[in-house]
């Protein structure tokens, strides 16, 4: 009897563990701790930040920033037929997208001034049978809010970031439009060329603006 | 005897004939007597300006269903819209359904784009990502006056 009580408090324990604002909670611990690094004095040199710091930042998103699941939605694969592409192939394009994607906004770390995100109450929303969830946040800008929503699934306790809107505009559906169309005529290792292609060709732009 | 043999098989004919006329004008009237050929997901989107019961619901140009009704949430303020998709018509969970207008003043309909998610939707699910219609006049008003 005491067994039988033992585990239903702890099965209740864990329920509220995992329910309640989950996804928001350990969404907000993490980017609480990337403001924390940019706001902090040591993470500039003459107003750019410090490599060190963006290596720091790019460890926080690895624990909640799911590039693979981000890149199989890019390209409109289920997971089944995601799975059948040769994981060489796969590799390669989550390598070229997540770099790409560094490249574009790593640059525009340096123009954050102490801005911080806002979680709204009521802003969550845990939907498929409690494996997905919509969190609502404001970026406070000076002079506007912009609204910025993370789409999440869970995946062994772990709330995952796998969609970023910003201002109403998905992030997936954004290289999804794009991507389809190159990924019906060469495949994914098409879309890899050209992610690419389009990585040398910011470099080379940031090399002539220097 | 043999009259009353000719009045059942006029009336078996005439019950045949009723049958019959019932069920064509059935079929040609899209009412449908179950909804064995079709299932149904709810859409609910911040604005329908324009969208009619009965409109196309499309997925890459091809008809795959219609609207079946729209109604209001007056508790979220949203368009609460039921759309009955073709039975075999597959609709994942990460589907998203925006209102478009056909060409640049024709009517409006509903387009299903699919996404990646790996559960199909059945029959009273929810469509979680929608987009609602374009409003022109508040687009221009925006303009006008500024974007806040």
């Amino acid at each position: 009897m005491q067994k039988v009580i033992l585990i239903m408090v702890f099965s209740v324990f864990l329920l509220s563990t995992t329910f309640a604002g989950e996804p928001t909670i350990q969404l907000q611990k993490h980017i609480k701790t990337i403001e924390s690094i940019l706001k902090s004095k040591n993470s500039r040199r003459s107003g750019r930040v410090k490599d060190s710091s963006v290596e720091q930042i790019r460890q926080i998103l690895e624990q909640f920033f799911s590039w693979q699941e981000m890149a199989r939605r890019a390209v409109g694969y289920k997971t089944k037929k995601w799975v059948a592409v040769p994981r060489s192939d796969r590799d390669a394009y989550v390598k070229a997208l997540k770099a790409l994607l560094e490249e574009t906004y790593v640059g525009r770390l340096n123009e954050y001034n102490g801005q911080s995100f806002v979680f709204p109450e009521g802003g969550e929303r845990i939907f498929s049978k409690g494996r997905k969830a919509e969190v609502k946040s404001y970026f406070e800008l000076t002079d506007k809010q912009v609204p910025v929503v993370y789409k999440m699934f869970l995946h062994k306790g772990i709330w995952w970031v796998y969609d970023v809107k910003v201002e109403g505009v998905g992030m997936v559906m954004n290289y999804k439009n794009q991507f389809e169309p190159i990924v019906a005529k060469g495949g994914i290792p098409e879309v890899t060329k050209r992610l690419k292609r389009k990585m040398l060709a910011l470099k080379a732009k940031r090399g002539k603006k220097r | 005897m043999k009259r009353t043999a000719i009045e059942f098989f006029v009336g078996i004919f005439v019950i045949i004939g009723i049958v019959a006329i019932g069920y064509l004008s059935i079929r040609l009237g899209k009412m449908g007597f179950s909804s064995n050929d079709s299932y149904r997901l709810t859409a609910k989107f911040i604005s329908v300006t324009g969208l009619a019961e009965g409109a196309r619901v499309e997925m890459a140009g091809v008809q795959v269903g219609c609207v079946e009704k729209i109604s209001l949430n007056q508790d979220e303020n949203r368009a609460v819209v039921i759309l009955k998709i073709n039975k075999g018509i597959e609709v994942d969970e990460e589907v998203t359904a925006s209102v478009k207008t056909s060409g640049l003043i024709g009517d409006k309909y509903i387009r299903l784009k699919l996404g990646a998610g790996d559960e199909l939707l059945v029959d009273g699910d929810t469509i979680e990502e929608t987009e609602s219609t374009i409003d022109i006049e508040e687009l221009i008003s925006k303009y006008v006056f500024g974007g806040v």
